[in-house]
């Protein structure tokens, strides 16, 4: 069943691929894939190619997949080690989500940071308290670490 | 604080013939006893009622609810479910909230207005037939992206479609991840709960067996009337008419629990104290692991004692003697109380240390004898078996079980005792609770002790001695229930407390067949004062 979903995801995502990214299986390994989001136009993150790792369960589509950055990132809801804090990763997964519906989510999480939920706290609280220089270190860690 | 167990009401005849090591007049003697005097029904009526059920009657209580809420509600039973599995089984708060905006309510639990099942049938087909562009061969579920047929397609009451074999795996993986009684709708975003008579439909018999047991599960974790006897492989469920705090339950099983905290009974303690020594004994776990982990050495010979039954008197190998708490020799010590603490100095950290020991030794020793008590209730069992064999009269051998069971609750009470001294202030009302302390001690040891020796008991000195730990257990109850929590015994009280504990001796001392003994010694307390 999952092999079967995520073939027609791969597909899919071939015949109408979303804007500004990419994804597809490393090597033969179905259930690994790695994904490419292009910063948003309107972020800090502008210019960054960032790396994504997918990791699909044997359950998926009921259980979901695990999403995590491999290239560094300044947001809120990122921490150090690349994972996310989205809630569609999480208690609010639906079978009917997919992948590229994730990847758009996580596109939109990059220009609508989400303070209030933080995964690290001292960067929410830099975007609420001190917007540009939220966005200066964005940029910083962008250009270093994304180009 | 409520100490008294409740005497548990067995809802079904299997449950009541399971009670059958457990009903010793106990509960009642000390629900009775420790209030003492005329107001006893008075104060028995304010008890919480609790009622011992099996899987079976859970099913019933909660059909019963539904029922309830479809009857007042006017609704049917499955909206009624619905409703109450969305506001998590507190049937008071749904009511409320029902009666204040009914509309509100069955919105948020996912209903929509009451309709005819031919209604929602054309209503998923419709949908089907929309998702799928049209003719309905083309419709594909889309969670598995493949085709399936009208009559292998499934909606809850929100509409939205998916083929049966989806719901069956979605069903199956929240089941196994623990949840069955809050499975919502595949749709993203949809919070519409599945109904739970579609999981009977999709799932396999073993796998709707698992559903229905977490639900159940479920059921009971919601409600709050409701605990699961938190002993070792039990799986009876206790329901109590009243949630007071840190109640004292009992289940059939001969377990008795705090219903607050599900911990095991921990009178005089309330859940807070226990938690604060809890803690405090993980935090020193160091020193504490030590003392746990390895038993004693022998003063004479140095070899490790390790404690192997309740009583505290050690004999070694090499034949010596000593006390397990303060390494005594003298045999006159032995039945005779061993709790005063280290004395008050100046207050450092090797004393502090020496003062936290002294209480957690004994908690731990006399938690020990506890375990290896609760093993004494088989032994007493096999041993009444025999006796039965040789006299013919049952009746004539339960003592022994009575005796087993008073040491038990002797022990648990004593037990806890040194964690609430450990919290009292050191003033003269300690002091006469560590006579009390001492006093059900040397009894309680002395009780151990008979029951422990071999072959035959000495019936008569069990009785008496039973008949004597009994009473310093009453006692010590009743001193405690007049308090609070040990940080609140100050000095300002300590003469109403002198004259209950002499009172409530002389009220008992012609039951007590050595009670003019002590009255003088209560008489003895009041005069150092």
């Amino acid at each position: 069943m999952a092999q079967k979903r995520i073939n027609k995801e791969l597909q899919d995502l071939g015949k109408d691929p979303p804007a500004n990214c990419s994804a597809g299986p490393v090597g033969d390994d179905l259930f690994h894939w790695q994904a490419t989001i292009m910063g948003p136009p309107d972020s800090p993150y502008q210019g960054g190619v960032f790396f994504l790792n997918i990791h699909f369960p044997p359950d998926y589509p009921f259980k979901p997949p695990k999403v995590q950055f491999t290239t560094k990132i300044y947001h809120p809801n990122v921490n150090s080690n690349g994972s996310i804090c989205l809630d569609i990763l999480n208690a609010q997964w639906s079978p009917a989500l997919t992948t590229s519906k994730v990847i758009l989510s996580i596109c939109s999480l990059l220009t609508d940071p989400n303070p209030d939920d933080p995964l690290v706290p001292e960067i929410a609280r830099t975007y609420k308290e001190d917007r540009p220089k939220y966005e200066a270190t964005a940029r910083e860690w962008t250009q270093k670490y994304a180009t | 604080m409520t100490s008294v167990p409740v005497p548990a009401r067995s809802a079904t005849s299997e449950s009541q013939l399971s009670m059958s090591h457990y009903t010793s007049d106990d509960y009642m003697d000390d629900g009775g006893d420790a209030f003492g005097g005329d107001d006893i029904d008075t104060v028995a009526a304010a008890e919480p009622e609790a009622v011992v059920l099996s899987g079976l009657d859970v099913a019933r209580e909660q059909e019963q609810q539904i029922s309830n809420i479809a009857s007042l509600f006017e609704c049917s039973k499955l909206d009624a479910s619905i409703m109450l599995r969305r506001f998590a089984w507190r049937t008071e708060r749904l009511i409320e909230r029902f009666f204040e905006d009914p509309a509100a309510v069955r919105s948020e639990a996912g209903l929509r207005e009451p309709e005819s099942p031919s209604k929602r049938h054309r209503r998923a087909d419709e949908q089907s037939s929309s998702d799928g562009a049209g003719a309905a061969e083309d419709w594909a579920c889309s969670v598995c992206f493949c085709p399936a047929p009208r009559d292998a397609r499934s909606a809850l009451r929100c509409g939205h479609v998916f083929c049966n074999d989806c719901w069956g795996n979605h069903l199956r993986v929240q089941v196994n991840e623990g949840n069955a009684d809050k499975v919502h709708c595949m749709a993203e975003g949809c919070s519409v709960l599945v109904e739970p008579h579609l999981a009977q439909v999709l799932l396999d018999a073993e796998a709707y067996a698992k559903f229905a047991r977490f639900a159940q599960k479920q059921f009971v974790d919601d409600n709050p009337y409701m605990k699961w006897c938190p002993a070792v492989g039990c799986e009876k469920v206790i329901k109590v008419s009243d949630i007071g705090s840190c109640s004292e339950t009992a289940c059939t099983c001969g377990m008795i629990f705090c219903f607050a905290c599900s911990r095991e009974a921990h009178f005089p303690l309330s859940c807070a104290t226990l938690t604060r020594w809890e803690d405090k004994e993980a935090s020193d776990s160091s020193t504490g692991q030590w003392f746990q982990a390895h038993a004693k050495r022998c003063r004479k010979c140095h070899s490790f004692i390790e404690k192997n039954g309740g009583c505290n008197w050690m004999r070694c190998r090499c034949g010596h003697e000593f006390c397990y708490f303060c390494f005594s020799t003298d045999h006159s010590h032995h039945n005779q109380p061993c709790n005063a603490p280290p004395p008050p100095e100046a207050s450092s950290a090797q004393t502090d240390l020496e003062y936290y020991m002294h209480y957690f030794d004994r908690w731990t020793g006399h938690r020990k004898s506890q375990e290896l008590e609760e093993q004494l209730r088989c032994d007493a069992e096999k041993k009444m078996e025999e006796m039965t064999g040789r006299f013919g009269m049952r009746v004539e051998v339960e003592y022994l079980r009575d005796a087993v069971e008073t040491l038990i609750l002797c022990r648990r009470l004593l037990k806890n005792t040194y964690p609430f001294a450990f919290y009292m202030p050191r003033t003269n009302q300690k002091f006469i609770f560590q006579e009390m302390q001492g006093r059900l001690e040397s009894s309680t040891e002395k009780l151990a002790g008979l029951l422990e020796a071999e072959g035959e008991p000495n019936r008569q000195a069990v009785i008496n001695t039973r008949a004597d730990a009994k009473k310093q257990l009453d006692n010590m109850r009743e001193l405690l229930e007049s308090k609070g929590e040990p940080d609140t015994w100050t000095d300002s009280c300590v003469q109403a407390v002198t004259l209950s504990v002499s009172q409530s001796v002389s009220s008992r001392s012609p039951r007590a067949h050595h009670g003019q003994a002590q009255a003088d010694e209560a008489s003895a307390i009041s005069s150092h004062i």
